[in-house]
């Protein structure tokens, strides 16, 4: 079905909202503007997000002034190698009902709008894998019973990438349904000056709700009326189909169709955030390393080199042109 | 800049649009059309080359390269066609040019309004002249080296034929009166030229009609010319012997006689066709110019001797006129026969032997045949002098026992004797 595309004025009308959540989160975060952009948009492509980052960066009070700003309900899960899959979904439990004794499903912390999964690849594979049907579905099952999670639903995971040991790494099928992979990077000297002048340990920031649920939900659907052109869905199809093995070197496996419409997703939330009517070639470049990193398999030898996921993403940004056809050798470019 | 109007500006970026399609476009042409182009050349310049080594016009070489050149555009055309810049690729190539995130492309669509007219939203790319000018340089030079290949001069190409006979006597004879001194330089170059420029032309039509028709009448005017001289040089030797004889007793008639005869003499040699030597000339003139009593004997006989050295080679080039041990009769010249009552045949190429035939004996006298294939072994001519031997008792009817050969009656000789069978069938069928 399509949509109609989204105007001038709902996309105007859009614009202060996502601004006045930008900076409620950037009074919680400082100095990282671009993560926040990222984490907005993943929010209004309905993504879930993985955040990578040394501890006390900031990603577990991101994620408490976003669940403040948008007035949704969140839940924290601290994964840990002895958590099972019940104690994520929730378990059922024998309650006498009516003088009978019958089983009664108790919704773990899964049951939110905003679940937070500090840690994720400390718990086992098992109860990772707890978290798929969440995640693609939007509901759980138990004992043969579907349960509806709410909505919206979004699973913002945290990883440390040190302290490996004792760790599972998240299985490509599970990390595929995650739609950015975001690195939370180191302040600068300014930032953490500003960090000690304003916080003190242990208080979070005052956060003042500047969205509600249903105000989130409508700006997801507008994003997704954003027009996305067929020359940037060719260069979206591009890039994915690049990234298989044989066409770029170093990779093992490629990103799946599914990155592809994370791409595009992506791309429709940014140029929202940007407030255009449309998505653009730089939109997809702006979103290519977050949607793409975690989708890439290296092979050994980029993997001996040092390569990283994101380096080959950045080759491929510079080696696939945005326009289709190539530029006649009759012609060259005029290195302005 | 003014801001234009929302239709103005959308006609500024579609221009802007099909000006950078057509820049494109233009550029993939150039790119399929040059290595057809180089192609095309190449066959052009073989073409070129082998035709001028053979010395033949050039226009066909040309004639190759403008139709590849058509045809190669042509293709180039369709094969550009097929991915071509449209015009929205072209937007989106503004798009990216500009910064414009796609806004072009999305108006086009119908998606938001288009942006702003940019007046320096230009196809950003430059022609790169080393790629544009490599086929041209390559074109050139191949064709420049095949223009230049040196023409293959018509006498070499023509060595292995053999000029027709004419040809060769005029040379002949011009080289003799060359090295004698005996004709002017002037005349004998222009001769010379002649037959040079005869030589220049394709050995195919040496034997044409024409070809041969300007051979003979340039041997014939040299002929004329060198007969016409030595009748001047003998009458000046006989002028010059009675100078010689004339005494104090020789009336003035005789003395006006050989002057007279001098000066017609010198006349002879000063006009026609092969004028003499300018230096014999101008001897003779002296000669003849005053009394000729007052020639000296040494003079009288300088100019006899070079007179008669100029007769001489006279004969030596006009006087045999067949070409002894040779034959004269070569396949394709002067074939005789060519049919009817008494044809039927071709005749035999014979040539005369060194040996002088003597008319009054009845020896047999050999004949030479340069020309083996048509010699029969034992070819013998037999000369007899009287009249014929005839049979006179011979029966004219068929006799039974074919013990004779009838000769037939009245046309039936000719019917028998000298008519080919597909002749005689046509004969046969007229009379019938």
């Amino acid at each position: 079905m399509t949509l109609p595309h989204a105007t001038a004025e709902e996309v105007a009308a859009a614009a202060p909202k996502l601004q006045n959540l930008r900076a409620a989160l950037e009074s919680v975060l400082f100095g990282q503007e671009t993560l926040i952009n990222q984490v907005i948009a993943g929010l209004l492509a309905r993504g879930h997000l993985l955040l990578e980052g040394l501890p006390g960066l900031g990603k577990t009070e991101l994620i408490k002034g976003l669940a403040q700003a948008l007035q949704l309900d969140a839940k924290r899960i601290q994964f840990t190698p002895d958590l099972l899959p019940g104690d994520i979904t929730g378990n059922p439990v024998l309650t006498e009902v009516e003088g009978r004794r019958q089983f009664v499903f108790q919704t773990g912390p899964i049951f939110a709008n905003l679940v937070l999964a500090d840690e994720i690849n400390r718990a086992s594979p098992k109860t990772q894998s707890a978290l798929l049907e969440a995640m693609q579905e939007g509901r759980v099952t138990v004992m043969g019973e579907t349960h509806e999670l709410p909505k919206p639903f979004f699973v913002l995971a945290t990883q440390n990438p040190i302290e490996l040991e004792g760790t599972y790494p998240l299985p490509e099928a599970q990390i595929d349904r995650f739609l950015f992979k975001l690195e939370v990077g180191q302040n600068s000297v300014e930032v953490l000056e500003r960090i000690v002048k304003h916080r003190e340990i242990g208080e979070s920031a005052p956060i003042a709700p500047v969205l509600n649920r249903e105000e989130l939900i409508a700006l997801s659907a507008l994003s997704r009326r954003i027009f996305l052109p067929d020359v940037v869905v060719n260069y979206i199809a591009r890039l994915v189909h690049a990234t298989h093995s044989g066409i770029t070197k170093g990779l093992k496996f490629g990103a799946s169709p599914r990155a592809a419409l994370a791409l595009a997703a992506a791309s429709r939330a940014v140029a929202l955030l940007g407030g255009r009517l449309n998505a653009s070639f730089e939109d997809v470049q702006t979103v290519a390393v977050p949607v793409l990193q975690h989708r890439l398999v290296l092979d050994y030898t980029a993997r001996m080199e040092g390569l990283q996921p994101k380096d080959i993403v950045a080759t491929l940004l510079k080696e696939v042109p945005a326009q289709e056809r190539e530029l006649p050798r009759s012609l060259k470019d005029a290195k302005l | 800049m003014e801001p234009l109007d929302p239709e103005s500006v959308q006609r500024f970026w579609l221009a802007a649009a099909r000006s950078l399609a057509w820049r494109r476009n233009f550029a993939y042409w150039c790119d399929r059309i040059a290595p057809i182009f180089i192609a095309v050349s190449a066959l052009a310049a073989i073409a070129l080359l082998v035709l001028r080594l053979l010395g033949h016009p050039t226009t066909i070489a040309w004639l190759i390269l403008a139709i590849g050149l058509i045809l190669g555009g042509v293709v180039a055309v369709i094969s550009v066609w097929r991915k071509r810049v449209t015009r929205l690729e072209a937007l989106s190539c503004l798009d990216e040019i500009a910064r414009l995130h796609n806004r072009l492309v999305s108006a086009h669509a119908g998606v938001g309004q288009w942006p702003p007219a940019q007046p320096y939203a230009r196809d950003t790319t430059l022609w790169n002249g080393e790629r544009l000018a490599t086929p041209l340089l390559v074109v050139g030079a191949i064709l420049f080296a095949a223009s230049q290949a040196p023409r293959l001069e018509a006498r070499q190409k023509n060595a292995a034929i053999e000029e027709p006979m004419a040809w060769t006597q005029v040379d002949s004879w011009l080289r003799t009166l060359d090295e004698t001194k005996l004709a002017d330089q002037q005349t004998l170059a222009a001769l010379e030229e002649q037959l040079n420029e005869l030589r220049q032309k394709p050995a195919e039509e040496w034997y044409d009609q024409n070809g041969l028709e300007a051979g003979d009448a340039l041997r014939q005017r040299l002929e004329q010319g060198l007969k016409e001289m030595r009748t001047a040089l003998e009458q000046g030797s006989k002028a010059v012997n009675a100078a010689q004889q004339l005494n104090q007793t020789s009336s003035l008639s005789e003395m006006q006689g050989v002057s007279s005869s001098l000066q017609q003499a010198l006349q002879g040699l000063k006009v026609g066709n092969l004028p003499a030597n300018p230096e014999l000339q101008e001897r003779l003139q002296k000669a003849g110019s005053g009394n000729p009593k007052q020639m000296t004997a040494q003079q009288a006989a300088e100019l006899q001797q070079r007179m008669t050295e100029g007769m001489q080679t006279i004969d030596r080039c006009v006087a045999p006129q067949i070409v002894k041990g040779k034959s004269r009769n070569k396949p394709g010249e002067e074939q005789e026969g060519s049919g009817g009552p008494g044809g039927g045949g071709k005749s035999q190429p014979v040539g005369l032997n060194e040996q002088a035939t003597n008319l009054q004996t009845q020896r047999l006298e050999t004949s030479v045949n340069d020309e083996m294939s048509r010699a029969l072994p034992g070819d013998l001519i037999a000369v007899t002098s009287g009249s014929q031997d005839i049979d006179r008792n011979a029966p004219f009817n068929t006799q039974s026992g074919g013990k004779v050969s009838p000769i037939g009656n009245g046309g039936d000789a000719v019917w028998r004797d000298s008519v080919t069978p597909d002749e005689r069938q046509v004969l046969e069928r007229y009379f019938k």
